[in-house]
């Protein structure tokens, strides 16, 4: 599978979509409420670990949707990019092909689920991100665990994080949750970088 | 384009789209919002489809026509 950019010389300028600006504003807002509030819970008392784990989860499960909800609001915006550059009669089986059946739209966004959906661009996903720089996949190593944690939280069922390797020996804590949410950012960045340049080869002007 | 600052079509509002070379009837299932290309509201429908189970995808309103509101 060839990659948008394959070829092309004259790139629209990048610059941040929407969702990530909403990313970088609102959702960081709310994760910094939640943040407060562990540093909130104060004193040596015997409740103060319990209470600030229950934070630390309530972290992890506001990041990973929050997240989520970056990258399918960034997904509808690039389908709508597409159809909107596409000739009228081929707008409505790309709307089809682009939007229906999404993993966005009932899974966690997950390494597989953000391949398999950005994909439909026609774009080979993680390769295109990796290469922004080497620290890549190790974001997208991070992203895996927050995706694995967040479903062992919500669903409290732990057992499989032993036994998932990219899981083994994580613990949720206070500076674990700030290195997941510090390469989420990262990554939604990169993310928003990488299809912005695709999707604008693609469709010959900035797509959004 | 549709640049309302408020979506037009709610949850569970029916409505008409153009497809192929007649109106289909669809459900508003979820109102996604001003995210689309400069602003410009989608929502996501729900489709029936003879003979097969239902589809769902993402569309600007704005191309929808109103049948009946929810209450």
């Amino acid at each position: 599978m060839t990659t948008g950019t394959t070829g092309t010389s004259r790139l629209p300028a990048y610059r941040p979509s929407p969702p990530l600006e909403w990313w970088r504003n609102g959702g960081k807002a709310e994760i910094d409420e939640l943040v407060a509030a562990h540093y909130a819970v104060g004193g040596t008392g015997p409740g103060r670990r319990t209470a600030t784990q229950q934070i630390n989860y309530a972290l992890v499960l506001q990041l990973a949707s929050q997240f989520q909800r970056y990258c399918r609001d960034l997904h509808g915006l690039c389908a709508d990019a597409m159809v909107n550059a596409a000739p009228p009669t081929y707008r409505r089986a790309l709307l089809l092909a682009l939007t229906s059946g999404r993993k966005l739209d009932s899974q966690s966004a997950q390494p597989a689920s953000l391949g398999s959906d950005f994909g439909r661009f026609g774009v080979e996903f993680w390769p295109v991100v990796d290469a922004l720089g080497p620290q890549f996949p190790g974001r997208r190593r991070k992203l895996e665990q927050v995706s694995l944690w967040r479903n062992a939280i919500a669903h409290q069922d732990f057992r499989r994080l032993s036994k998932e390797p990219v899981t083994q020996g994580t613990r949720v804590d206070l500076d674990t949750v700030k290195s997941w949410r510090s390469a989420l950012d990262q990554l939604a960045g990169g993310i928003d970088r990488a299809m912005g340049r695709e999707l604008g080869a693609i469709v010959g002007a900035a797509p959004w | 384009m549709s640049m309302a600052t408020e979506h037009v079509f709610h949850e569970g509002d029916r409505a008409l789209l153009h497809w192929g070379s007649t109106d289909v009837e669809v459900e508003v299932i979820e109102e996604r919002g001003p995210i689309g290309v400069h602003g410009r509201r989608l929502v996501r429908v729900r489709m029936p489809v003879t003979a097969s189970d239902p589809v769902e995808f993402e569309i600007p309103e704005a191309e929808l026509t109103p049948i009946t509101h929810a209450a």
